[in-house]
């Protein structure tokens, strides 16, 4: 399968999964609808429920395809899609052998639809089995009036379903197509828009990275400026007023036994140094915090 | 022996004032708070000794330390910090001082000790009774 998808390509395949899905069930209601009305008022055949059951377990199919929500599942959806389209385009051919043109064509849907989701590698493998499943349609369809299922079905109202329905079919793989083309030029437009919006945030955000970071580098200066300072104020201050008691004491321990009226100056000087040592620290703690 | 005390703090300032009182033959010839002023003062007052602190405003200790030794060849210089030892010893062999003291534990026997083995060679002051 093919690389990691970017964002737009991502979604051009999801929202073409999802129109395809809808065709497809809208394309079954519509059989569906024809195959009622071949019942009620042409000819009611065990080979009409059959044809009736198949469709709608196609529909079935669709719907629940439709509710898988992860883009992670795409690829299963197409695989199981396309196995689920030719599966009943194989089993319809020999009912119903005059619709083999609607049928082939019905074969290509699937087809239109996974191209996205292959890598060139895993093309052939599906064009051999587009070609296989319409080459078994194609002789199915021959076997078809000898199967015990096939519908007898009235000349006038066989070209009719080939004269509306074969044109219709082509017309909607055209569509398809031409709607897949147009919506993939808005959807590249939408992702290129995306993209360079995504470029211009990644941009302002780069930017506010780098103011942060400035404010961040601003802030963890401002805090070393302050951590600076309390140590300075520590070093100049309080601490140099707690060495000077220190010796001072230890001055006025040695002059104890000698000198009483030195050691009484020694010692209100030390009250002086210890009083200079706690006023310091009362300013560096209302330079901390003011409300002190 | 004058002795010119330097250091910004004014409350160190008179604490080793007092230690330098407490030496006999030690007398406190002037006092300086920056490397600047220690510079312009050290002649003047005739300084034999000078008690230098390392962190000071202006120049800083061992860069006064240099000058007073370039001009005053024959004053001792002692660097007195709160530095680690160690790295006061690296301070004061950068900036050819002749001694450091720790401020921790300063005191007369230190400051005499500190004299003593910057100039074995000068006569030793008396020690303290």
């Amino acid at each position: 399968m093919t690389g990691t998808p970017t964002l737009g390509e991502d979604r051009v395949r999801r929202v073409r999964l999802t129109r395809l899905l809808a065709y497809d069930i809208a394309a079954n209601i519509a059989s569906l609808l024809l195959l009622a009305a071949v019942w009620l008022w042409v000819r009611r055949s065990p080979a009409v429920g059959l044809l009736a059951g198949l469709v709608a377990a196609h529909l079935l199919v669709d719907l629940a395809l439709l509710r898988r929500r992860s883009p992670a599942q795409d690829r299963s959806t197409v695989a199981v899609l396309t196995a689920s389209t030719w599966l009943v385009t194989l089993a319809v051919a020999p009912i119903v052998p005059v619709v083999l043109p609607i049928l082939a064509l019905t074969s290509l849907y699937p087809v239109v639809l996974a191209k996205p989701y292959l890598t060139r590698r895993r093309v052939p493998l599906l064009a051999c089995l587009l070609v296989a499943v319409n080459a078994a349609m194609a002789a199915e369809s021959r076997l078809g009036p000898l199967s015990p299922l096939g519908i007898q079905v009235p000349g006038w109202l066989t070209s009719a379903i080939l004269i509306t329905f074969t044109p219709v079919t082509a017309g909607t793989v055209a569509l398809l197509l031409w709607h897949n083309s147009a919506w993939l030029t808005g959807a590249l437009r939408q992702a290129t828009d995306a993209n360079r919006a995504l470029r211009r945030a990644r941009q302002q955000l780069a930017a506010q990275v780098g103011q942060l970071r400035a404010s961040r580098d601003r802030v963890a200066a401002a805090a070393d400026a302050e951590r600076r300072r309390i140590q300075r104020d520590l070093h100049d201050g309080a601490q140099q007023s707690l060495l000077a008691a220190a010796v001072t004491a230890r001055l006025a321990r040695q002059h104890w036994d000698t000198s009483p009226n030195r050691t009484a100056e020694l010692l209100d000087r030390l009250r002086a140094d210890l009083d200079q040592a706690a006023a310091d620290l009362r300013r560096l703690a209302c330079g901390i915090y003011p409300r002190c | 022996m004058p002795v010119l005390i330097v250091d910004d703090h004014p409350g160190f300032r008179a604490a080793a004032a007092a230690v330098v009182g407490s030496c006999p033959g030690f007398i406190v010839a002037g006092e300086a708070a920056t490397g600047e002023q220690a510079v312009d003062r050290v002649g003047p007052a005739g300084a034999a000794l000078v008690l230098m602190d390392v962190h000071l405003p202006g120049i800083g200790g061992a860069e006064a330390a240099r000058r007073i030794r370039a001009a005053h060849p024959q004053v001792v210089i002692v660097l007195l910090s709160d530095h680690e030892p160690a790295d006061l010893a690296a301070i004061a062999v950068g900036c050819g001082a002749h001694g450091f003291l720790p401020k921790r534990g300063f005191g007369p026997d230190e400051l005499l000790r500190a004299w003593a083995g910057a100039r074995p060679d000068r006569p030793q002051p008396g020690r303290r009774p």
